[in-house]
């Protein structure tokens, strides 16, 4: 059995200090010595097992928790026990054997990560056996699993959301421990019968499990999908564009962009930042990476070179004003003192892998971030009303501007074909949340479909989650009474916000 | 005479002033290829300068599994900085927010 370590009863604050509750108990799960993975995972299992079974005879909601990332409160539960996995943050690589013979995968394509393996160890594990992912998000802090549960992206305009890595998930339920993959088999059953586990193959409760928002069990362990080593060369610039170039990016023309700003070719990733108070006067922060072949003399990045300026919770960690006076201005200083001036064409290449594209987080003041999905056709019809609505709302946030293929998960937001997403980025005062509701309520009365990020402040209830995703809602709760029929295992994950949000 | 006590008088008021800025200022501290877990803020207050007993102004970390700790706050808290300036620096305060180090393996066989 894996260790169950007893913290006690205290008041615990989610990463971002955006949400607090007050626990029974704090409990941290502990691998213990084992000879495999496959051991590794069954322990990990059975004692999630044995504690969530305790919780349902007791009526003590729990709440697995990994780096608590999410600012939206759905990582808290009042009077329960926050379970925390971070330490179970092994990874292991299978053998073919390991797999069905139904399986086409490569088997060195597939990597088994436990629940609270970080973004960064899973891009580190990645690596190590001469692998890369195709996407994350902006962070490499938070875990994997918890990363996938709330569907984070990041601006890779070709691929979905870092759950489209996701070939199938082991979960517990107060009754029982499930491997949960598509009907084509992915894992042998001799694997999952080692690993003390049952098989679910069904694409529809897959699909809801990929991004099950915390609301489908105890997530323990994944297997996920990588590529190929590759690398990325990093262009990054403050500069000034035109009304026209939003209208480029509405119609996907990143390599027309690119080479206005960039250089000649597709780009991989592709992100905008804008200073709301006057987007077209103001330099931007562009970003590109381009991928290259992986080169193995190319030594890693000092730290700080090739993430720099991506996360924007960080760039605007030191902006905290109330004031509304110069506003722009601090704005724009702080945009810009935060983005590196040494990424341009014509700068020295700052190449590395995928891995190094994100930066260590430090800690940092308590912050807002929300952001809205929509259709990427609609982004230069909606680009003016957005950033007026949030102005003359009081926003005081810098306004990001990334690109996301439509993503796998039942309750993915970014399911259009073609997606772009709005973020707002800044400190945590009422302008930052009034700027933000006047977005949406600008948005919906212009009639534009959007969605909203799981993880970040998004005033979503249950009628608005049953109207954005209409048939997709109604198939992950059927996914989930799957899982679990029983409502008494349900209620064990119950908190605030799921109950809010119609998923428990 | 009027005049050069009311130089003195700004001059001192900048120097506490510029004090008290400087005691926000915080530092950080954290090993590379960090891999954080738990952790709380842990007080130690410096009585006298530092002139007075070491007894107290050094604590144990208990809670990290024996795998030590990934990274270290070092700050003030406003109260404290307050405390500091009042009683002429006598009683200092200083917080320190650690991290655990959650551990690093290489890739295993399943």
């Amino acid at each position: 059995m894996a260790r169950v370590v007893k913290l006690g009863q205290q008041v615990w604050t989610n990463y971002h200090k955006t949400a607090a509750c007050n626990l029974k108990d704090r409990i941290e799960l502990v691998n213990g010595e084992q000879t495999n993975g496959r051991d590794y995972l069954k322990s990990v299992a059975e004692t999630v097992l044995a504690l969530l079974r305790e919780a349902k005879q007791y009526q003590i909601p729990v709440r697995p928790i990994g780096a608590g990332w999410s600012p939206s409160p759905i990582n808290v539960v009042e009077d329960g026990w926050l379970v925390e996995t971070l330490r179970l943050n092994r990874t292991f690589k299978l053998s073919a054997k390991d797999l069905h013979d139904d399986c086409d995968d490569d088997v060195e394509s597939l990597l088994l990560v436990q629940a609270g393996a970080t973004v960064d160890e899973v891009y580190e594990s990645a690596e190590e056996i001469g692998r890369s992912l195709r996407t994350g998000g902006a962070s490499n802090g938070q875990s994997f699993a918890g990363a996938c549960a709330t569907g984070t992206h990041g601006s890779v305009w070709q691929q979905g959301g870092i759950q489209d890595h996701v070939r199938a998930v082991q979960l517990v339920t107060p009754e029982r421990i499930l491997w949960i993959a598509p009907k084509k088999a992915v894992l042998s059953d001799d694997f999952i019968a080692q690993t003390g586990s049952e098989i679910i193959r069904d694409d529809r409760i897959f699909a809801a499990a990929q991004l099950h928002v915390g609301a489908m069990g105890f997530v323990t362990a994944m297997l996920i999908e990588t590529d190929p080593i590759y690398m990325v060369q990093n262009i990054q610039k403050a500069t000034k564009i035109s009304r026209e170039h939003i209208d480029w990016l509405s119609r996907g023309e990143f390599q027309r962009f690119s080479k206005e700003f960039g250089l000649n070719e597709n780009p991989y990733f592709q992100q905008v930042i804008l200073n709301p108070f006057d987007p077209f006067g103001n330099n931007c922060l562009l970003r590109f990476l381009y991928k290259r072949p992986f080169d193995g003399s190319i030594p890693p990045p000092p730290a700080g070179q090739m993430g720099a300026g991506y996360d924007a919770l960080t760039l605007l960690g030191n902006l905290i004003t109330n004031s509304d006076l110069f506003k722009g201005a601090i704005m724009q200083f702080a945009m810009e003192q935060g983005y590196p001036d040494d990424r341009d064409v014509n700068d020295p290449p700052a190449i590395a892998t995928w891995g190094n594209t994100t930066e260590e987080h430090a800690p940092i003041a308590s912050l807002f971030n929300g952001s809205v999905t929509m259709d990427r056709n609609k982004l230069s019809e909606a680009f003016d009303l957005i950033i007026n609505s949030f102005r003359q709302g009081g926003g005081a946030t810098v306004v990001t501007i990334r690109f996301v293929h439509q993503a796998e998960g039942l309750l993915a937001p970014a399911h259009w074909p073609d997606n772009v997403v709005i973020d707002f980025d800044g400190p945590d005062v009422e302008s930052s949340h009034s700027g933000y509701k006047a977005v949406i309520e600008a948005l919906d009365d212009a009639g534009i479909a959007f969605t909203r990020h799981w993880g970040k402040t998004n005033n979503l209830d249950e009628r608005r989650v049953k109207r954005d995703y209409e048939q997709n809602f109604a198939d992950w709760k059927w996914a989930q009474s799957q899982v679990m029929p029983d409502a008494a295992d349900r209620q064990v994950f119950a908190n605030e916000e799921l109950v809010k949000l119609g998923l428990i | 005479m009027a005049f050069w006590s009311l130089i003195l008088i700004i001059l001192l008021a900048m120097l506490v002033l510029g004090q008290a800025m400087s005691l926000f200022g915080d530092t950080f501290l954290a090993v590379a290829d960090p891999r954080p877990v738990g952790g709380k803020t842990i007080e130690i207050t410096i009585f006298a300068w530092g002139f007075a007993s070491r007894r107290g102004r050094s604590l144990q970390v208990d809670d990290c599994m024996r795998l030590g700790i990934n990274d270290m706050r070092f700050f003030m808290t406003k109260k404290a900085i307050l405390v500091c300036l009042v009683t002429f620096g006598f009683v200092r305060t200083v917080s320190i927010a650690y991290r655990c180090f959650a551990g690093d393996s290489d890739v295993g066989e399943a």
